[in-house]
């Protein structure tokens, strides 16, 4: 067993590995996963660690993501701080649990650090995974909240947050990062130890949890199973009350450079770290060129785009896809200025310099 | 005379325990699982672990075995049962923790789950009605369909060469070293379902003492599915069904 | 100070390993730093590549286009990243069984025949680590010190006997490395 050393400590990790460390550190109950490249250093560095000798966290390599997602609703389903994580074509395959999670209103942590596809793919990097994530994946009319990570303080960080909204909501939240994000190296500090919840701690957060029914209490039921269809209407009108509030409460972005810009960027993830040397190369030139990074994907930063199509001539949104978060930028901006996409795909990054030349090409020469 | 006057302890023959729900079942007259929900119900009360009960209702006919007995439940998606039981037998080890499942939720979508929850050995029970046909969608072929029988997608009877021999995934489990308890009952006679009842307290207290995966296997009537009787159906069981899947202990340890 | 640093050669030369050190050393003097690595099944004998970045300011994009220098340690990765040294930047290069060389004479050009002298001299471990001594020697921008503690943090514990052999290993690679004029 690694000791888990001090507190504060800055250290040089994968974004895999932070994922892994903070899990145990913010005090999650179990997770089931099944090895993926470009993330199986999260099942590995949790192995490696043995957090079962310590917080008492069970850690288990399921025989398919299938299996780990259905584990993680059998966990969630008791009030336990469960996870998972997958790399897309295992998330795919999970997309049947996550739906039945969000019908019975179990949250849950789920991590998917992007590759390319479709199909099988390329194990390299990718942000194609947009569309599956904010606007479904699963069947029926459901959102997770998706929290896209761009650095690896920020994959350390956001395990904790998203069991904190995945709770406050009852519902699937997301970590969605890319290949980059999960296989790089840079320094982190780890969040501080939280320890699990108690059995009572539980019950207090958790009440609809099936720990065992005790005589003076109806028994819980966990169940997305609605056979009468006005019972189901009923759910889907709570489900969509609580996306409303997630809509109106939770939006995370972050803004670099925009106060001045005549050009901005939009860009999440890694996309949104080589934007922002792309500003950085745009300024040399003289060019005043801004980035705006949605650190939430649902809740999509909607009105600040909106506010800031007010002010510049055009955007451009950068994905390793073929143009997936475009539409919400463009549905943002409602046709009140160019928005244009650029993006690279099959596991290709595009470098700063590509996109500025994009950002060029596509808006600025044709102003 | 009143009702009180007739039931009195000193003439009581038979009570139903408290740990079923006073809801009407929506199962078959003659179907096997209401037989089966009642001895749960029973040994459940008899060994005083209503509080530490934790059950898996799958989807097919038992989907809705969460409204029929009193303790707390969660809904699988289609045999993903033991995966959920793993997990939660896992946080929670001090608990009584089974699923409940049929053929074609434990032997055709969930046979990964199956296999591989008893294979590590997690200590949960798992209930098996296994009536060789899918009930709750109409009759179709199950993964336990008997060869030559007629189901609304084997119409002219289960043609091996076309659909594959009967699965029997009692024996296959037996073999894994995971598992402590296998056996196969059924429920059509008054000392079936004793030793039914006895089989599944068996695999109850497997789970609460942490030894390793019990299936209890309850070959089971479809009398609706398979369009008869029940008095017809229990006859044709066990003279089609017993030879393909016998009765008795496949393996105690 | 940022420094841009592109290693590439075969899986299994130590590149990702070199990169790892570098960046450990980065953090031991309290600078910004990261590491990204080509990933996948180029470990096992394609071509490896590892981009580190060693800053005294954040780092934006760890994805870059341009390097201050390049540490080549085989043909395929020569005629990949000769064109993306930075003008006045540093090429060094191992030349065993390079059939081409470079050409630029906008860049400094550096040979460290490190293979070679590692196989002859039964080194073949703590032959990345030469070649990070020829870095240092011609582009001093961590010192040795800080190297060593960065790969006490980084190598498991039941390796720390083979610090000294490392440190040593630093000090040949210092004394490979020349200068190549190309006319």
């Amino acid at each position: 067993m690694k000791k888990e050393n001090k507190e504060n400590e800055v250290r040089l990790m994968k974004g895999n590995e932070a994922i892994a460390h903070a899990a145990i550190r913010c005090g999650c109950d179990g997770y089931f996963g099944y090895p993926i490249t470009p993330q199986s250093e999260i099942l590995e560095t949790l192995m490696e660690v043995e957090p079962w000798h310590t917080t008492g966290m069970v850690v288990l390599q399921a025989e398919s993501e299938t299996a780990s997602i259905n584990m993680v609703y059998g966990a969630a389903g008791c009030g336990k701080k469960a996870m998972t994580s997958s790399s897309s074509p295992g998330v795919s395959l999970m997309q049947e649990g996550i739906s039945y999670m969000a019908g019975a209103e179990l949250p849950c942590v789920v991590v998917n650090v992007m590759r390319g596809g479709p199909g099988l793919g390329t194990i390299q990097p990718s942000q194609a995974d947009y569309f599956q994530t904010v606007k479904g994946g699963g069947h029926g009319d459901y959102k997770v909240i998706t929290l896209a990570p761009a650095s690896v303080q920020e994959m350390a960080d956001f395990v904790g947050k998203a069991f904190d909204l995945a709770f406050k909501y009852r519902t699937p939240t997301f970590i969605l990062a890319d290949g980059v994000i999960g296989q790089m190296m840079e320094k982190v500090v780890l969040p501080p130890f939280k320890p699990r919840w108690t059995e009572e701690e539980i019950i207090a957060v958790a009440p609809w949890a099936t720990l065992g029914k005790p005589a003076h209490r109806k028994p819980n039921v966990i169940n997305s199973l609605r056979l009468e269809a006005w019972e189901m209407e009923e759910l889907n009108l709570v489900l969509q009350g609580r996306y409303r509030e997630i809509e109106k409460n939770e939006v995370l972005f972050e803004e670099i450079n925009c106060e001045d810009a005549n050009y901005i960027l939009v860009a999440f993830g890694i996309s949104a770290r080589i934007c922002q040397k792309t500003s950085e190369l745009a300024r040399a030139e003289g060019l005043k060129v801004g980035l705006i990074r949605p650190i939430t994907l649902y809740p999509f930063p909607t009105e600040q785009i909106k506010k800031r199509a007010e002010q510049v001539k055009g955007m451009l949104s950068v994905e390793l896809s073929a143009g997936q978060m475009v539409e919400d930028v463009r549905l943002a901006v409602n046709g009140k200025i160019p928005v244009e996409f650029y993006g690279r795909m099959g596991g290709i990054v595009p470098t700063p310099d590509e996109v500025l030349q994009a950002l060029k090409d596509k808006l600025i020469s044709k102003n | 005379m009143n009702v009180a006057d007739i039931i009195n302890p000193a003439n009581l023959v038979y009570k139903k325990n408290t740990v079923m729900n006073e809801v009407p079942m929506h199962y078959c007259p003659g179907c096997s699982h209401g037989v089966v929900h009642k001895i749960i119900g029973e040994i459940i009360e008899e060994m005083g672990v209503q509080e530490k009960t934790i059950a898996i209702a799958p989807v097919g006919c038992a989907v809705f075995a969460y409204k029929y007995l009193d303790v707390d439940w969660q809904q699988a998606a289609h045999g993903r049962a033991p995966a959920l039981a793993t997990a939660i037998k896992r946080l929670l080890p001090d608990r009584l923790v089974f699923t409940y499942q049929g053929d074609g939720d434990l032997a055709a979508i969930g046979t990964a789950e199956t296999i591989h929850a008893c294979n590590r050995g997690e200590n949960i029970a798992i209930i098996f009605i296994n009536n060789g046909i899918y009930g709750m969608t109409g009759g179709q072929m199950a993964p336990t369909t008997l060869a030559g029988m007629k189901t609304s997608t084997t119409p002219n009877g289960r043609d091996v060469p076309l659909a594959g021999n009967p699965l029997n995934i009692t024996d296959l489990l037996a073999k894994l070293d995971g598992v402590c308890y296998v056996t196969r009952q059924a429920v059509h006679t008054v000392a079936g379902v004793k030793k039914a009842k006895r089989a599944i307290q068996h695999a109850f207290e497997n789970s609460m003492q942490n030894k390793g995966t019990s299936i209890v296997e309850v070959v089971s009537t479809c009398n609706a599915g398979w369009k008869m009787t029940p008095a017809d159906a229990n006859d044709w069981m066990v003279e089609n069904m017993f030879p393909v899947f016998p009765m008795g202990d496949l393996k105690n340890e | 100070m940022t420094e841009e640093i592109i290693i590439a050669g075969f899986g299994g030369q130590g590149v990702l390993s070199m990169g790892k050190i570098l960046a450990y050393s980065g953090l031991m003097q309290g600078q910004e730093v990261s590491w990204l690595p080509s990933y996948g099944p180029e470990q096992r004998g394609g071509t490896a590549n590892v981009t580190v970045i060693l800053s005294d300011e954040h780092v934006s994009s760890p994805v870059l286009n341009a390097f201050d220098t390049a540490i080549i340690l085989n043909q395929p990765s020569l005629e990949r990243f000769e064109s993306k040294v930075k003008p006045g930047g540093t090429l060094i290069f191992d030349g065993n069984g390079f059939h081409k060389f470079p050409t630029r004479t906008d860049i400094n050009i550096y040979r460290i025949d490190a293979i070679e002298y590692a196989y002859a001299n039964n080194q073949v471990k703590t032959m990345n680590m030469m070649i990070l001594g020829g870095l240092l020697k011609v582009r001093p921008i961590v010192q040795v010190e800080n190297v060593l503690k960065g790969l006490k943090k980084s190598l498991p514990e039941r390796h720390h006997h083979l610090l000294s052999a490392n440190e040593k290993a630093i000090h040949i690679g210092m004394d490979l490395i020349k200068k190549i004029e190309v006319s």
